[in-house]
């Protein structure tokens, strides 16, 4: 209830409104007696074909990107080359340290190769 | 409690909307299609015209979902928008020369008036008092400015408060509160000799 004293009935007593209540009261009363129609049936249907039309008219490449299914694939993809190709540096070392050991029989085989007596 | 609930379920329907789910997006039409399409009547009084520019405000809601953003309640911008779509629309046609008043109030005039004789209740004399009251209080409102029309709409008719009416139109709630106030002391004038 709009007043320009803002209270309301509580200040003044259960059944006691001020002259300003009662005057936008009786506005209130009259307002109600204006009902809108209700909704045609056919408001739903009409919506969802401007709806489709207005997407139909939006670039390709637009639709692509909503809903995100393009660029969340996209990053799926990439997540999923990454787990599959991690060994490569562990592979590396591996290779490295074989190779270290292989050196250092070698040498340990040169060792006996040589003479005693030098 | 309950009130809060559906508000909260409001921006939860639109933020799956904006993920792309259409379900949600039919919810939401469903629950707040009549709102949008009486303050639409209410503000143009025209039922084929509100129910174009009501339509028109649910397409912008379904242009928006991508950035969408709960920052204020969904119908406070969803109020937003139809408020934003019937003033354009309000001064649109303001400006088309020789225009006429879009209000079908005659025909709804005469269409209780058929009514009337099909069905002999209420009284022929009763129904034409009924529509001339209706006529008045639809002159009324039609008369406010655009913005106190609105306000008073949402108030009255939409259940939305003041916090509510002052998102919309982008004020104050005091300057909400005096825009209230003179748009009921003016229909109150218009209206003095009916009651």
């Amino acid at each position: 209830m709009i007043c320009p004293n803002e209270h309301g009935p509580n200040k003044h007593g259960p059944d006691v409104e001020c002259a300003a209540c009662r005057g936008f009261a009786a506005v209130e009363e009259r307002l109600d007696e204006f009902a809108a129609p209700e909704v045609t049936p056919g408001f739903d249907a009409r919506l969802y074909a401007r709806i489709a039309e207005e997407e139909a008219r939006r670039p390709w490449w637009l639709r692509l990107l909503w809903p995100p299914v393009a660029p969340l694939a996209a990053a799926s993809v990439i997540a999923v080359a990454l787990f599959m190709y991690p060994g490569k540096p562990v592979v590396q070392k591996q290779s490295s340290k074989a190779e270290i050991e292989q050196v250092a029989q070698a040498v340990d085989d040169l060792d006996l190769l040589t003479p005693i007596d030098r | 409690m309950e009130a809060v609930g559906a508000l909260e379920r409001d921006a939860q329907l639109m933020l799956r909307v904006r993920e792309g789910d259409d379900t949600s997006f039919g919810l939401l039409l469903e629950r707040h299609r009549g709102p949008v399409v009486h303050f639409m009547y209410r503000m143009v009084q025209n039922q084929a015209v509100a129910e174009e520019l009501a339509q028109e405000v649910f397409l912008r809601v379904y242009r928006s979902r991508e950035t969408y953003e709960p920052t204020a309640k969904f119908t406070t911008w969803l109020f937003r928008i139809a408020t934003h779509v019937a003033l354009n629309s309000i001064r649109d046609r303001k400006k088309e020369k020789g225009h006429e008043s879009l209000s079908d109030s005659g025909d709804e005039m005469l269409g209780g008036l058929e009514r009337q004789v099909a069905d002999q209740q209420p009284t022929i004399e009763q129904e034409m008092v009924h529509e001339v009251k209706l006529r008045e209080v639809r002159q009324a409102i039609e008369a406010l400015p655009a913005k106190q029309r609105a306000a008073v709409l949402m108030h009255k008719y939409e259940g939305l408060d003041y916090t509510q009416i002052a998102g919309v139109l982008s004020c104050s709630e005091s300057a909400i509160k005096s825009l209230l106030f003179r748009a009921y002391e003016a229909l109150r004038d218009r209206l003095a000799h009916m009651a």
